[in-house]
């Protein structure tokens, strides 16, 4: 009997998936956990195993295409056996809702029978359901509406919903009897965009110039999710800004007399570990910068964790994968693990558990050049610190002009959670912490 | 060989493919259009328009013969069946000449001859004098229909024994007819026969007429050909037919003969037992491509099959056999080989008409599906009986039954048996189409008198407020407004 293959869900809170690569076309053979598609979720990018020995018979979704967690995504079976049945009789496991309230699972076709459903329900409409940030309850997940019946719109409307690529089913009604208008689609596709800001607006009117010799690039991928996500955490948290400088003379001493010793372990030591030492040990101190706000239930989730996530620059874009549990590590246990998941992230191969539970984030991207950067916080935490180069600057120590190893830190921070003077106070103690790092051996 | 590259071969000619072949001309594509028969199908050749021809002359024989009951004298109505013969041919000819020039206007390339499949982007088409030429194409359209199902014990010998290929050239109009097979093509002959004057008896083995219609409306259906002198057996079998030199003795069986097997003699029997997915001679295996059990092919919403590049639309897709199903999807695959946005095959739901006198038009869930469904039904019936214009065309017989969601009352079906229900069907098809609800229908001012304001009435009586019949007791839903 050939079976629907749905979305997975990849990782905890993920609510939907983009097709990157069919590694197998249809009609091929696969072994039991052999990989025969690569989904990226905003996440991480996932080379899906097959359930189980088979062909793949039906692709449902064409490379690029997004589809919600639980959306039929391939059937395998045997050759020449009946995709339509298939997808007739399935009906999805996952639900689309975390934290929010469970909808009743839906048949995946709610049209009633003998309404003469279209024969096969494959190559769905891709259903680009909102990107919603992990549980921090800002975007709501997206629900079926709950309804008797199949969705209630007008042709031209359900024709206008497939080239939006809008699931009806995902659409709330407005008109009478919760018939779906054109309005309503407009609305979903603005609420999907988090609101219509007027950069947005015109894009999405196609109203953008474009020159004669302009290059056209799909936005895709993570470079997709990026572009969702950072807007989104700027109409979201509201960004604050501190900076202040460090003098690293003594750390730049104490890494040149470690570097030998843990270069025979195999390890490369940067400043990176240390850093996070003194963040970990800070957000010890001051704990609401070791946090989130969950907008749903109003309420401040102070973390017991330190989980720490390192933003990582690769050539796809920015990822962010996290060291948890990084209280209980020591420097050379955290320049290993910095080290495994930036060659992890760079060669694409970061697991689910790599990029969840992020509880604060260290922004190393300033270290290219530049004085310094503002980073964007990394939702649902609150703050977020940026980290630059070390160059000797020109200081003043009793009096007199010397020369020392200076860098800058940033912090910017959710004003809705953080205030100035704890931004403050916890940037420098980072600071203190770092300018001494024989307190690292002591603090937290 | 000649070999030709195109940008899409569409086999078939029928209403499916025409329409393909001249949306992707329509829309830029070079297009060759494969069929081995004259443009337009069964649809045009076979099917839909020689049978409604037919229709059309036997309702005004009809018509003629009733005519005394309005005060209009006409002696006598014979029927020259040679006379009827060229009507039919010419309606047929008219149409298909006038696809001819919509494929000429369009630069639809027109190939006739027996196509194949060489491999998945190759079309050989091999023309009645054996010579062949080959057409290369990133896409093929699979539009081949479906043909009557022959009963191998009964063999078709176009005189004694016919199907509907014979029944539409009208061979005679004999004394007595024997229909095998009461669904539409069925029903549709024995009007046409009926009313042309001869004896006709439908011999149907299912439960009742029409399968999968609703009850009610198959089994009013049922009473009015009966009252025509239709002789309707359900529940019945032919065993055997014998055949002579002139007659068939047909040995029938079941609850039309008492459980007892009852020998006939007919002038003709007319053998109307279903229809078959015509993929002969396609090759599809040399396209890597399979058929189901039943012999139709698999498809998405946009009508691919499971090879790249192949797509299949029509009757070959199985479904409804309808033509305007497979204008629609014709439609869809064209503008997705085209690549145009969001194309889809979605209909809420596929009208289906019967020509019987009167005929029958339905869209939507029956009453039986609907409460499979799940629904609570609130329905809505009103008897042509009660239509002031029905009368002024000396008609009675019909019923309009409207079957709605009781909580939402949306629409879910509309069932028709009027005069011309094939054409008020199609305020069915919108109201469905638009997600309406039956005071949606009950609101909207139909005009008078005509028989589209029957399906106002019966939207009225679904909520207990209808005018013109006496309403079973007042709703609460009548008492509010
Ligand atoms: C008696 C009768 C009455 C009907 N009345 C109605 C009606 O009132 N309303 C309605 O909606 N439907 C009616 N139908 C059904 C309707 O005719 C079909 O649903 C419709 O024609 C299907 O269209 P199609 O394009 O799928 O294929 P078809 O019309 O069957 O056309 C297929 C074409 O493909 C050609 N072909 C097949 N194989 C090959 C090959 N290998 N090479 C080249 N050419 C090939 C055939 O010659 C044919 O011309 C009726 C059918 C019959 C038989």
């Amino acid at each position: 009997m050939a079976e629907v293959y749905e979305m997975p869900e990849l990782a905890e809170s993920v609510v939907e998936g983009e097709v990157l690569r069919w590694i197998k076309k249809e009609g091929e053979r696969v072994e039991r956990d052999e990989p025969f598609v690569e989904i990226m979720t905003e996440k991480v990018t996932v080379e899906v195993p097959a359930p189980h020995a088979g062909t793949l018979i039906k692709t449902l979704a064409a490379e690029g295409q997004v589809l919600p967690v639980g959306a039929p995504l391939a059937v395998f079976g045997e050759p020449g056996e009946d995709v339509e049945a298939a997808l007739k009789s399935f009906v999805p496991h996952h639900g689309h809702g975390h934290g929010a309230p469970a909808a009743p699972a839906a048949p995946a076709e709610p049209a009633a029978p003998g309404l003469t459903p279209p024969p096969v329900q494959a190559v769905p409409v891709p259903p680009n359901v909102p990107t919603s940030l992990p549980s921090n309850g800002t975007t709501s997940t997206p629900q079926r509406v709950q309804r008797e019946g199949r969705p209630l719109a007008a042709p031209a409307v359900r024709q206008y919903a497939r080239e939006k690529g809008v699931d009806l089913a995902l659409v709330a009604g407005s008109g009478p009897s919760g018939r779906i208008r054109r309005t309503d689609v407009d609305q979903f596709v603005s609420d999907r965009r988090g609101e219509a800001h007027p950069a947005e607006a015109a894009a999405a009117s196609g109203a953008l110039w474009r020159g004669p010799s302009d290059r056209l690039e799909p936005l895709k991928g993570l470079r997709r999710v990026i572009a969702q996500r950072m807007p989104q955490s700027k109409r979201t948290a509201a960004h604050t800004y501190n900076v202040d400088e460090a003098d690293m003379t003594a750390l730049v001493e104490l890494r040149k007399r470690l570097k030998p010793m843990a270069q025979e372990q195999g390890v490369k030591l940067t400043y990176l570990p240390f850093i996070i030492k003194a963040a970990v040990a800070a957000l010890k101190k001051f704990p609401y910068v070791n946090a989130s706000i969950d907008d749903a239930t109003h309420e401040i989730i102070v973390r017991s964790d330190y989980n720490i996530s390192v933003a990582v620059d690769t050539e796809h874009g920015l990822t962010v994968p996290v060291i948890h549990n990084a209280d209980a590590r020591s420097v050379l246990d955290l320049a290993r693990e910095v080290t495994r998941l930036a060659e992890a992230a760079r060669a694409n191969r970061l697991t689910p558990a790599d990029v969840q539970h992020g509880t604060f984030t260290i922004s190393n991207s300033g270290s290219v050049g530049g004085l310094f950067t503002l980073p964007v916080i990394n939702l649902p935490e609150v703050a977020i610190l940026g980290v630059h180069p070390i160059k000797q600057r020109a200081v003043v120590r009793e009096g007199a002009v010397v020369a020392r190893e200076m860098t800058y830190f940033s912090l910017s921070y959710d004003h809705r959670l953080v205030d100035g003077a704890l931004a403050v106070r916890f940037l420098s103690e980072l600071i203190r912490l770092l300018e001494t790092p024989d307190f690292l051996l002591i603090a937290g | 060989m000649a070999e030709q590259q195109v940008d899409a071969v569409v086999i078939g000619a029928g209403p499916g493919g025409y329409h393909a072949a001249i949306r992707l001309a329509q829309l830029g594509k070079r297009v060759v259009c494969v069929d081995r028969d004259a443009v337009g199908g069964v649809c045009l050749n076979w099917g839909c328009i020689p049978t409604k021809a037919l229709l059309h002359v036997s309702e005004v024989a009809r018509h003629a013969r009733h005519a005394a009951e309005i005060g209009l004298e006409i002696p006598q109505v014979n029927v020259k069946v040679e006379g009827v013969r060229k009507f039919t041919t010419d309606v047929v000819t008219s149409n298909v000449k006038g696809v001819e020039t919509l494929f000429k206007g369009n630069n639809v390339q027109w190939a006739i001859g027996e196509g194949s499949f060489v491999d998945k982007s190759t079309v050989k088409v091999t023309k009645k004098d054996g010579s062949s030429e080959t057409y290369k194409a990133k896409d093929v359209i699979i539009a081949t229909g479906a043909a009557p199902v022959d009963v191998k014990a009964w063999p078709r010998d176009g005189k004694l024994i016919i199907n509907s290929d014979d029944a539409v050239r009208l061979p005679s109009v004999p004394k007595r007819l024997l229909v095998i097979g009461g669904g539409v093509i069925g029903l549709e002959f024995a009007t046409v026969y009926n009313r042309m004057g001869s004896e006709v008896l439908v011999v149907e083995m299912m439960p009742n007429l029409l399968t999968g219609t609703d009850l009610e409306i198959a089994k009013t259906m049922a009473r009015v050909l009966k009252k025509q002198k239709i002789e309707i057996m359900v529940n019945t079998k032919v065993e055997t037919l014998e055949k002579g030199a002139k007659t068939v003795k047909a040995t029938i069986t079941g609850e039309g003969t008492a459980n007892k097997p009852e020998t006939r003699e007919f002038d003709q029997v007319l053998v109307a037992v279903g229809r078959r997915p015509m993929s002969d001679g396609l090759n599809l295996e040399s396209a890597g491509l399979k058929t189901d059990e039943k012999g139709f092919l698999n498809v998405d919403a946009q009508r691919r099959t499971a090879v790249a590049g192949i797509w299949a639309i029509g009757d070959i897709t199985g479904g409804p056999l309808l033509a305007h199903k497979a204008m629609k999807e014709g439609v869809v695959a064209a503008e997705a080989i085209a690549g145009l946005p969001g194309v889809a095959y979605d209909p809420v739901a596929v009208p289906n008409c019967v020509y019987t006198d009167p005929e029958i038009a339905t869209v939507g869930l029956s009453e039986e599906e609907a409460k499979a469904a799940g629904h609570e039904l609130r329905i809505g019936k009103f008897p042509l009986l009660a239509s002031g214009r029905a009368r002024t065309m000396n008609e009675s017989d019909g019923l309009i039954k409207l079957i709605g969601d009781k909580k939402t009352d949306v629409l879910l079906g509309m069932h028709i048996i009027a005069p011309q229900a094939e054409s008020l069907i199609g305020e069915g098809v919108i109201a469905l189409e638009m997600g309406a609800t039956i005071d949606d229908i009950g609101l909207s001012i139909h005009p008078h008198p005509t028989l589209t304001e029957s399906i106002h009435d019966a939207a009225e009586a679904a909520h207990g407020t209808a005018i013109h019949i006496i309403n079973p007791k007042p709703t609460a839903a009548a008492a509010a407004r």
